[in-house]
C-alpha cells in the first residue's frame, strides 16, 4: 500500500515536471523532481538529467549520471529506454572507461534488440575500443572549442578526448552555442567586454517556438539555452552562466598542450584569411601568436578531403558528412553505421594533426 | 495499415502529443510508425512521449509495457487496454 502511494506521488512529480519544462519554468520543474528516487524511477532519472542539461548544470548532470551508473548491476532490469539513455549520457558526460564498461555490462542481454538500445550498444562498444586504445595517446591535451557550433564539444566528448574533470573545466562560451568567426575574434580581442552587453542582445524564437537569446546582428546565438528561464530577468541567468564559462576559458586556454578547434558547417574549412586576426586575439589570452589551431569543415569536394597543414601551427581538415540531410546532433544518426564512420573519420584526421604537432604519446 | 476502427479519437490525441513533443505541427501518425521513421525520436523523446501520454490519458505504463512498444500501433493498443 505504501509503495502504491509512493508510485502515485512519483508519477505526479514527473508529469508535473514535464508540464513545467514545457512552459520554461525549469526552477519549479527541478523542485518537483527533488526527492524523487532516481535509482528506482527511470522516468524521474531521465527527466532530471534532461532538465539539468537544459539548465546547463553540467557538473550536477555528470554527478547524477555517475550515481546512476554506479548503481547498475550486470544485466540490469532497468528499462531499455533508460539503459540506452545512460549509455549515451555516460559518454557525453566524459565518464571514465570503467564506468562506461559498467553500463555496457548492464546492457548485455538486451543488445540484440532491433530497437534503439541495440543501435546504441554497438556504437558505444565501437567508441569504447577507441577510448581504451587510441584516446590515451592524446591524454593531457586540452581541446579548447572556439565554436562555431557544438561539434568540437560533443564529438570529442563522445570519443573520450576529454576526461571527467575536463568536461567541467573546459566548458566555455563557445562549446554549446553558434558563433560567426568575427564574433569569436571580437570576444577574444576585447576579453568578452561587449559579449554580454544587454543592448546588443535580443530574443528570437527558435525553430521550436522557444525564446532564444542572440546578438542582434545574428553573430552569436545561444541555441542550447532555450526557454523563458534563460531570457527572464533581462537575461540574468544566461549572463551568470556565461560569466562562469568565460572564466573557464581564461583558465584553460594557456599551456603547451592546448589545441583550439573551430568547426565550420560549410565547405570553407580551407579559407583562412582571418587567421592573423584570430592569432592576435588569442594572444591576448595566451601571450603568443603561435597558437595551435585546427579548422574543420563538413563539406568538401573529393580533392579537398583530408588534412592540410597551413603552417607550423594551423591545420585544416574537411570531413564530409554522410549525406546532405545528415544531422550530426541527432543521436540515432550519430550511432548509425554512417554516423559512426563519419565521426571515426573525424577522429582519424584529428589524430593526424596531433601527430604532426608532436602532441601524441607513443603507444606502448 | 489503417487506424483500427474505434481508435480514431486516440490517434487524434496521440497526434497532439507527438506534435507537442517534437515541437511540430505536421506529424502524421500511423500504426506502423516507428522511431526509425522520425528524426530525433530517441530514448529521451520516447520517455517524453510516454509521460505526456500518461498525462493526457491519465494512465500509468510499467517498464515492461514501455519496453514492449515497437510502434505507434502498440502504444495505441496499450492505451486502449489501460483506459478500459
Amino acid at each position: 500500500m505504501q509503495g502504491e502511494t509512493g508510485e502515485v506521488r512519483r508519477v505526479g512529480a514527473v508529469v508535473a515536471a514535464n508540464r513545467l519544462i514545457r512552459s520554461g519554468n525549469y526552477v519549479a520543474a527541478r523542485a518537483e523532481l527533488e526527492g524523487a528516487d532516481l535509482l528506482a524511477d527511470d522516468q524521474a532519472a531521465m527527466f532530471t538529467i534532461m532538465l539539468l542539461d537544459k539548465m546547463d548544470e553540467q557538473q550536477a548532470k555528470q554527478q547524477v549520471v555517475e550515481q546512476l551508473v554506479e548503481a547498475l548491476e550486470p544485466k540490469s532490469h532497468r528499462s531499455d529506454t533508460l539503459l540506452a539513455f545512460l549509455l549515451r549520457q555516460a559518454e557525453r558526460a566524459c565518464l571514465p572507461v570503467a564506468h562506461i564498461d559498467k553500463v555496457l555490462a548492464a546492457t548485455r542481454g538486451h543488445e540484440r534488440t532491433q530497437g534503439e538500445l541495440g543501435l546504441v550498444f554497438h556504437a558505444v562498444r565501437q567508441r569504447q575500443k577507441f577510448r581504451e586504445q587510441e584516446a590515451p595517446r592524446a591524454a593531457g591535451i586540452r581541446f579548447i572549442s572556439l565554436g562555431l557550433n557544438c561539434i568540437p564539444w560533443t564529438i570529442l566528448n563522445r570519443w573520450g578526448m576529454r576526461d571527467r574533470r575536463q568536461f567541467i573545466t573546459e566548458f566555455n562560451p563557445f562549446s554549446l552555442a553558434t558563433h560567426e568567426i568575427p564574433a569569436v575574434i571580437a570576444a577574444l580581442d576585447n576579453d568578452f567586454a561587449t559579449y554580454t552587453l544587454p543592448e546588443l542582445i535580443d530574443v528570437d524564437s527558435s525553430h521550436h517556438g522557444q525564446p532564444i537569446a542572440r546578438h542582434k546582428d545574428g553573430s552569436v546565438e545561444w541555441n542550447h539555452n532555450q526557454g523563458l528561464y534563460w531570457t527572464s530577468g533581462n537575461f540574468e541567468p544566461l549572463f551568470a552562466k556565461l560569466a562562469m564559462k568565460i572564466d573557464n576559458f581564461r583558465r584553460t586556454c594557456t599551456g603547451d598542450s592546448v589545441v583550439f578547434i573551430i568547426s565550420r558547417l560549410g565547405g570553407g574549412a580551407h579559407k583562412v584569411d582571418f587567421l592573423p586576426d584570430l592569432q592576435r586575439a588569442l594572444a591576448r589570452h595566451t601571450g603568443h601568436e603561435n597558437n595551435r589551431i585546427l579548422l574543420t569543415g563538413r563539406k568538401a569536394k573529393r580533392r579537398n578531403r583530408g588534412v592540410e597543414h597551413v603552417d607550423e601551427f594551423v591545420s585544416v581538415f574537411a570531413n564530409p558528412v554522410p549525406s546532405d540531410d545528415y544531422v550530426w546532433f541527432d543521436m540515432n544518426a550519430a550511432d548509425s553505421p554512417e554516423g559512426l564512420e563519419y565521426e571515426r573519420s573525424y577522429m582519424r584526421y584529428l589524430f593526424e594533426c596531433l601527430q604532426n604537432w608532436g602532441l601524441l604519446r607513443e603507444t606502448e | 495499415m489503417s487506424i483500427p476502427a474505434g481508435q480514431e479519437a486516440i490517434y487524434a490525441d496521440l497526434t497532439e502529443v507527438f506534435n507537442e513533443v517534437f515541437m511540430r505541427d505536421d506529424m502524421h501518425l500511423t500504426p506502423e510508425l516507428t522511431a526509425r521513421d522520425v528524426q530525433g525520436w530517441d530514448s529521451f523523446k520516447q520517455i517524453e512521449i510516454i509521460v505526456s501520454v500518461e498525462d493526457r490519458f491519465n494512465i500509468k505504463l510499467n517498464t515492461q509495457e514501455i519496453d514492449g512498444l515497437k510502434n505507434v500501433g502498440d502504444l495505441a493498443s496499450v492505451i486502449v487496454k489501460k483506459a478500459k
